[in-house]
């Protein structure tokens, strides 16, 4: 069989497919992310120029924020799969590096939303600010990226009508969940749950699952017209 | 040295139940111009995309100058498949413009030519901020065409390039990829129904039938051994026995077959029978048209 | 040389005779430069090698030569070797047919001399 060591120039190779991969995802990923932080920001600027009502904006912010950082990762990973995903393994990319690409890029996503949240956190006065704030957003934000992935992974698996009957299954257990949960334990208790980490490990661990599932999804993927 | 080859041994592809490739062995030299020619699912596209290393073969093996193509970056640096774009996705209407796709493509392919891109979307007049859902059937193809063209990869692959484009756009696909061959000596692998225009372009002809590669071959040597030949039935059967016949029409007392004459035969002459020189669209009829029951 | 191409004979058979036609006809000279292959190719729209292999015949028959570097360039002596050998071929390729037809539909052999003879102008 031939020697299965690589040389240096097959290293280079392979490693500028997954440098231009990373590229290219990282350029739609963050176009998206930027026009939607920007649409933010400019809804949050006409509000502040109408009312003036300084309040209502930052009650608006603190809530929209984690909103769109579980929004934008849910629709991307469904969207990336439909068409992102088949354009880069049409114009030859590997499967390895299309994953690598999208998953990197969702999860620089999802660092940047926290890190908005966090910014967030400076510049609005504490007391609008609910405790554990940073921890919900990041635990939010993760569960975002791991349910696109999933929804990505379902998607690239079984198909697009799938995936949408997927999706409205897991938004209604889950909206109707936490509205059950908080409904149900109060807020102090959740609170106090979202105090312990081994919820942020199971988060992270959900986050990993779904990553790998999309992986699993991808090498299965059948390009077609 | 490494042999410049994209080689296709025994490969299969199954769809659950269903056979779409059955153990085709295929050798693509470089510097060539390929037609892959058969009937409507016949295999083509299934195993263009299976050579591309798109899609994965359920058995059997590709390689590309000795290395196998699967998930390498290496092998895949050689290979452009250009497949026909759809204006519709599982998620609507393909929001995409003309430039994201150039975009991606420049992004993908090492040897991208940019110049060669910019002069062909002008010669083709596409717009390229039109997005994909709203173009022709026409454009979809120019568009096609411009990404294998430009990708200047060794083996580019174009699925039905000329499907939608009028009979002055295809002669000028012919005439753009012929000058391109000229001055690369790429190889290029062309599928199309549209057949005896494309005949002259073909230095080799891959006939698929049904999952098969019936015929590869030279297209001018096989136009040379393919002969109609007619006449009173009883003399066109004298005159045909012992060689392979193809495509029988009767009519009354007289009687049309196609023959592929093999190594030295010959037909016998003076027995009363016409025989006439083939198209090659004649001799893909024979081989794989439909037969009457 | 701007003749069309038919389906009827294969293309670098037609690509021959359509250079031999035009040395004959003085289009091209003796040591005059063919059009390239890749220029054949280019105007007949057919692949190159067909081109070559049409011009590879005219090659091994001594009708065109190559000059290194430069192209395919007609031999001293062509149009008279072309005249030769479509002499040679003029009986089978032409007389043969027209004798069979003749024969097919009953006319004799003297017949068509008269015919011949009558219609030369």
């Amino acid at each position: 069989m031939f020697c299965a060591c690589k040389s240096g120039a097959e290293v280079e190779e392979g490693m500028k497919g997954y440098f231009r991969s990373m590229f290219y995802w990282a350029y739609c990923m963050e176009i998206l992310f930027f026009s939607m932080l920007g649409a933010i920001v400019l809804v949050i600027f006409i509000y502040i120029f109408i009312t003036g009502d300084m309040d209502q904006v930052f009650q608006y912010t603190i809530t929209y924020i984690p909103m769109f950082g579980v929004i934008y990762p849910v629709s991307s990973g469904m969207n990336m799969a439909n068409m992102q995903v088949p354009l880069a393994l049409s114009n030859g990319s590997t499967r390895k590096e299309t994953a690598c690409g999208f998953l990197v890029t969702m999860h620089a996503a999802m660092l940047q939303f926290w890190i908005v949240s966090a910014v967030c956190c400076v510049i609005i006065p504490a007391e609008h600010i609910p405790d554990d704030y940073l921890e919900m957003c990041g635990l939010l934000f993760l569960a975002g990226c791991g349910i696109g992935n999933g929804l990505g992974a379902v998607i690239l698996r079984f198909g697009n009508k799938v995936g949408w009957i997927v999706y409205m299954f897991a938004m209604f257990i889950l909206i109707g969940g936490a509205v059950a949960v908080s409904l149900l334990l109060g807020k102090d208790t959740v609170t106090a749950i979202l105090n312990n980490s081994p919820i942020f490990v199971a988060g992270m661990v959900f986050d990993v699952l779904m990553s790998v599932a999309y992986y699993m999804g991808i090498k299965k993927y059948e390009v077609r017209i | 040295m490494k042999e410049e080859r994209l080689i296709g041994k025994g490969i299969i592809k199954t769809y659950g139940k269903k056979n779409v490739l059955n153990n085709v062995d295929i050798e693509l030299e470089k510097g060539k111009i390929y037609g892959l020619i058969g009937r409507n699912g016949a295999g083509k596209t299934t195993l263009l995309s299976i050579l591309a290393a798109q899609n994965p073969a359920t058995g059997g093996t590709v390689t590309c100058n000795g290395m196998p193509v699967w998930e390498n970056r290496e092998a895949l640096d050689h290979i452009c498949f250009s497949r026909e774009i759809n204006p519709v996705t599982g998620y609507g209407a393909n929001g995409y413009k003309v430039k994201d796709y150039l975009r991606a493509a420049s992004v993908y392919m090492p040897n991208w030519d940019k110049e060669l891109a910019g002069r062909l979307v002008k010669e083709f007049e596409l717009d390229v901020k039109k997005r994909i859902s709203k173009l022709s059937k026409g454009m979809l193809s120019m568009l096609t065409i411009i990404i294998a063209l430009a990708s200047k990869a060794d083996y580019t692959f174009l699925d039905e390039p000329v499907a939608g484009l009028d009979v002055v756009m295809r002669e000028y696909f012919y005439r753009t990829l012929l000058e391109e061959f000229a001055e690369s000596g790429r190889t290029f692998v062309v599928s199309t129904h549209i057949i005896e225009e494309a005949a002259e372009v073909f230095e080799e002809v891959i006939i698929i039938d049904k999952g098969n590669v019936i015929l590869k071959e030279n297209t001018e040597e096989l136009l040379e051994r393919a002969v109609h030949v007619s006449g009173m039935a009883e003399n066109v059967d004298k005159v045909t026995a012992g060689l392979k016949t193809f495509h029988e029409e009767k009519t009354g007392r007289s009687k049309g077959v196609t023959v592929l004459l093999g190594k030295g035969e010959k037909i016998p002459e003076n027995i009363g029978v016409s025989l006439q020189q083939m198209s090659l669209q004649q001799v893909f009829v024979a081989l794989s048209g439909k037969r009457e029951e | 040389m701007n003749e069309f191409l038919t389906q009827e004979k294969s293309i670098y058979l037609q690509i021959s005779e359509m250079i031999e036609n035009d040395i004959l006809r003085d289009i091209i000279l003796e040591e005059e430069k063919v059009p390239s292959t890749n220029e054949l190719a280019r105007l007949y729209t057919i692949n190159p090698a067909t081109a070559a292999k049409g011009i590879n015949i005219l090659v091994d028959n001594g009708i065109l030569y190559k000059k290194r570097g430069i192209g395919m360039f007609v031999a001293s002596g062509a149009k008279e070797k072309i005249r030769k050998c479509r002499r040679e071929e003029f009986y089978d390729k032409y007389i043969k047919k027209l004798l069979a037809e003749a024969e097919s539909i009953g006319i004799s052999r003297e017949e068509v001399i008269c015919m011949i003879r009558e219609n030369s102008k």
